[in-house]
């Protein structure tokens, strides 16, 4: 098939706790996907086993059509998921384009040696990657912070630059953790419109979760909803803001199971 | 590399009594003892050669415990391990060679034993983390120290005796330099960025195709080739050498100049090993003023205060200028 991601009934499980039950889903190459669902429906667990944080306890995932359930994150890495994270994981006493930078490690050809003697090769890399970070902070609207301390960064730009050090791998596949947490409604526009961008410029299939509903039936070309580990639709946005079960798992249909947002 | 030499030519010139630069590199007489013919008194000669060698350990160590983010204490055990190995090959295998020929093989079997042991250390104990692979160094470095103590080759209990001594202190400055050199190059490059990045947070840096543990192997095998280039140098400057040396207690001293200077920073590894060697002879001095035998107990409250006044270390995470990283 032409999907460039797939979860074929996969579970994961801890213990009792069923944090993924039997979640399906496929995503096509340079599309704009959003996951949503209530919190603790399984949302980030379905991003940890795509990247191989967790191995799935049953189940199939495929990325480009190989199977990657249970590979080493820094191997899927190299074969194109890039993500980011729903609480800010920068480096952060390194400065800005260092953080990029970080993220051209797996393409380095120079060694240790090279590095030592400070050869031609090393020094030649050295430029290129810095140039290349440059070139992704400049995408991302940080060129001018380049040389601060990441840590140093307001809040809106650190998720900003953590973008831009995923897309460090050249990632084929983006997977946003709620990109828009914390961000005012300016932050949370130019964000969109970066994502936007993003896709249709450097051509990444996105798959982002998203609290923040108008941005994500904005940008998402197709959303998938979970609720208590489980997809429970999946569609276009008008169709999901009219579904039944995903209205329920959002806002409750009786006293027993209420539970809102 | 001619840099280095000129440089190393100008310290031999102010360290000894020699001016004959071009003569004295011909007959390699640039590599004899000078501890006797040095303008400076053999006190001084001892406390600076000590320095340097400090100063080596202490960079290398940044490399593991600053710049990596892994808690280590037995970085003695490798300096032992670059000390013995080197000290034994020279002596057994070289004992007439020229001192030049001596000197590169003893770096390069100090460097590569050492390396060696740092290397099976990495993939056995790197699946630990923070203290529990603290415990797993301190026991490995007491195991190898116990190990030579029963080894009758390298004289066991009593030591190792008559290790020719063709590292000066010139030479011994001048390999520090080249270290500082060599650590601030890793550092500075994608290596050193890895390194920093997995420490800051392992997760994020495998999550963007740095392999952890590689980069840890790297760390371990790196800094052990250093810490064995310290045991070197001061296997072949001193001339003697006995496990006592090489307790944890010196493992702990290592940890402690990196700590008072700023761990984390290459300038602060430096402070802090030129601080540690030099404040107990300073406070000699104040002892032989006072005429009180109280140095030790200042040079623990020293310490304290450091650590009371400057939490972070003296220099915290800043270089200095000509040490400054471009990440």
């Amino acid at each position: 098939m032409a999907f460039i991601a797939e979860l074929k009934e996969m579970s994961l499980y801890f213990g009792g706790l069923k944090a993924n039950h039997q979640v399906s889903l496929q995503l096509f190459p340079g599309k704009l996907y959003g996951l949503i669902g209530p919190n603790g429906a399984g949302k980030t667990t379905i991003f940890n086993v795509l990247t191989g944080v967790y191995a799935p306890s049953s189940g199939e995932v495929r990325f480009l059509g190989k199977s990657v359930a249970g590979l080493a994150p820094y191997k899927i890495a190299r074969l194109g998921i890039g993500r980011t994270f729903q609480n800010i994981r920068l480096f952060k006493q390194l400065t800005v384009e260092a953080n990029v930078m970080t993220a051209f490690f797996s393409q380095g050809e120079s060694n240790l040696l090279d590095n030592l003697f400070a050869s031609q090769r090393f020094k030649r890399e050295e430029e290129s990657s810095r140039k290349r970070a440059h070139e992704l902070l400049k995408f991302m609207g940080l060129l001018n912070h380049a040389k601060d301390l990441a840590g140093s960064l307001p809040y809106g730009k650190q998720r900003k630059l953590e973008i831009a050090r995923a897309l460090g791998p050249a990632p084929k596949l983006l997977l946003l953790d709620e990109p828009a947490a914390g961000l005012n409604p300016t932050e949370t526009r130019e964000l969109t419109a970066l994502i936007g961008k993003l896709q249709q410029e450097k051509n990444i299939t996105v798959l982002l979760i998203e609290h923040d509903m108008r941005l994500v039936m904005d940008i998402c070309e197709f959303i998938f909803v979970l609720d208590n580990g489980e997809l429970i639709a999946k569609g276009k946005a008008q169709e999901i803001q009219q579904n039944p079960q995903v209205i329920a798992a959002y806002l409750g249909v009786d006293e027993s199971e209420g539970e809102g947002e | 590399m001619l840099a280095f030499i000129a440089i190393g030519c100008i310290l031999n010139m102010l360290f000894t009594m020699s001016f004959d630069v071009l003569n004295d590199f011909h007959q390699i007489s640039f590599l004899k003892p000078m501890r006797e013919q040095s303008l400076i008194s053999p006190y001084y000669y001892s406390v600076l050669l000590l320095l340097g060698i400090n100063i080596i350990l202490s960079t290398s160590l940044a490399l593991l415990n600053g710049f990596t983010g892994l808690f280590t204490m037995g970085h003695a055990g490798f300096m032992a391990i670059g000390a013995y190995t080197a000290a034994y090959v020279v002596k057994s295998y070289l004992p007439t060679a020229a001192p030049m020929l001596q000197l590169f093989t003893a770096l390069a079997v100090g460097s590569l034993s050492a390396s060696l042991f740092g290397l099976c250390i990495g993939f056995a104990g790197l699946r630990l983390s923070g203290d529990y692979l603290g415990m797993v160094t301190l026991g490995f470095s007491e195991i190898i120290r116990v190990s030579l103590l029963n080894i009758e080759a390298v004289g066991g209990a009593r030591g190792m005796t008559d290790i020719p001594q063709f590292i000066n202190l010139g030479m011994v400055t001048l390999i520090a330099l080249i270290v500082i050199i060599l650590v601030k190059r890793i550092r500075d490059g994608r290596f050193g960025r890895a390194m920093f990045a997995v420490k800051e947070n392992e997760m994020a840096a495998n999550l963007i195709g740095i392999n952890p543990l590689e980069v840890k192997v790297r760390a371990f095998v790196l800094s052990s080739a250093l810490a064995g280039v310290a045991g070197v140098c001061f296997a072949f400057s001193e001339g003697y050498l006995s496990t006592q040396t090489f307790t944890f207690v010196k493992s702990f001293e290592i940890i402690a100049m990196n700590v008072i200077g700023g761990l984390g920073s290459l300038s602060g590894a430096i402070l802090g090993g030129a601080m540690l060697s030099l404040l107990p002879e300073v406070l000699r001095k104040v002892q032989d003023f006072t005429g009180v035998d109280i140095r030790m107990v200042l040079y623990a409250l020293t310490m304290i205060l450091i650590m009371i006044l400057r939490p972070k270390g003296l220099l915290g995470q800043k270089e200095w200028k000509w040490l400054s990283s471009p990440n």
